[in-house]
């Protein structure tokens, strides 16, 4: 399976192991659990958007650690 | 100094949008009179009204945005691309979808003095909506609060703020959508993120001469339409 495929279904994991309250709001939509699986599902550009930003957020973890991106601790 | 605060509310991400520009508005209190517009939907006419007797130095908008209008309400555009020059000379600040991308674009070409905005869909997560909130106001509270006037500053500090949440967020998927909101912040000033000419002409003269020229010139090109359409109509007729 290529790795595009594997982290579409990793996404689809984490939205179906939420609970039933959670929400996401995309622009003027609020999404609930089911209505952003389905988006996901369904909707070519929303899933395209998902993908790039998971593989951009990776992209900025490690430019983190090269220290061009500035290191923000989590609170604790 | 006075500021315009537009903050509708009449849906479910309204209630959101409303509550998050109190932040703004506690900003600028201390600034001078508020005209403060929200709680419901909110009329064009009153915009205008506001923004003809106030002449408000601030104006700021968190609700539902398009990339030619800012929403008062489900079918009320309260500020249109065509209202740009009405922005001229003030310092514009808005948590809204798009309107960066060509109203913002349009608001600085007309004169105003900074368009902070968003060029893409605004998104988040109400489990961690506090993170979204303050990456939201932070640029103003730069600019008013902390007298951070240089625009290029305020922009790599807002984006730095963004990163700052990224790193508190619990979740991966809050995270991505902090980064998508990040990357589609517009700070429109000389500067910084000018929205480019799309037309190869244009571009070519404002590189050239500069953007007074450019302007100038489209001046021109205007009147000439419209006197070559005054002389066509009176020739038919």
């Amino acid at each position: 399976m290529s790795e595009v495929k594997q982290l579409e279904r990793e996404v689809l994991r984490f939205l179906e192991t939420r609970n039933n309250s959670w929400t996401f709001i995309f622009g003027a939509d609020k999404l609930s659990k089911d209505d952003t699986i389905k988006r996901f599902k369904n909707d070519k550009k929303f899933r395209g958007l998902v993908l790039t930003l998971a593989v951009k957020r990776a992209i900025d973890s490690f430019k983190v650690e090269t220290d061009e991106v500035p290191r923000h601790p989590p609170k604790v | 100094m006075k500021s315009l605060v537009i903050r509708p509310k009449f849906d479910d991400v309204t209630g959101y949008s409303y509550r998050w520009a109190e932040d703004t508005v506690q900003v600028l209190r201390p600034q001078g009179e508020v005209c403060d517009l929200g709680g419901g939907v909110v009329a064009r006419g009153t915009v205008h009204e506001c923004i003809g007797r106030d002449d408000p130095f601030f104006v700021v908008h968190y609700d539902h945005g398009e990339e030619e209008a800012w929403m008062g309400g489900p079918e009320e555009r309260v500020i249109k691309i065509e209202d740009a020059p009405l922005l001229s000379g003030r310092v514009v600040y808005t948590m809204n979808c798009l309107s960066a991308k060509r109203l913002g674009a349009e608001a600085w070409k007309k004169g105003a003095i900074v368009y902070v905005g968003y060029a893409e869909v605004f998104a988040f997560m109400p489990e961690e909506e506090d993170l979204f909130r303050q990456a939201a106001s932070h640029g103003l509270r730069l600019y008013v609060a902390e007298g951070v006037r240089d625009l290029p500053t305020i922009k790599a500090k807002m984006v730095e703020k963004y990163d700052e949440m990224i790193g508190q967020a619990k979740s991966y998927w809050t995270q991505i959508w902090l980064t998508h909101d990040r990357d589609a912040l517009r700070v429109i000033a000389d500067g910084v993120d000018e929205p480019k000419e799309e037309c190869p002409v244009s571009r070519t003269i404002e590189f050239i001469f500069g953007r007074t020229v450019l302007e100038k010139l489209r001046g021109i090109r205007d009147s000439l339409y419209m006197r070559m359409a005054l002389i066509f109509i009176l020739v038919k007729l």
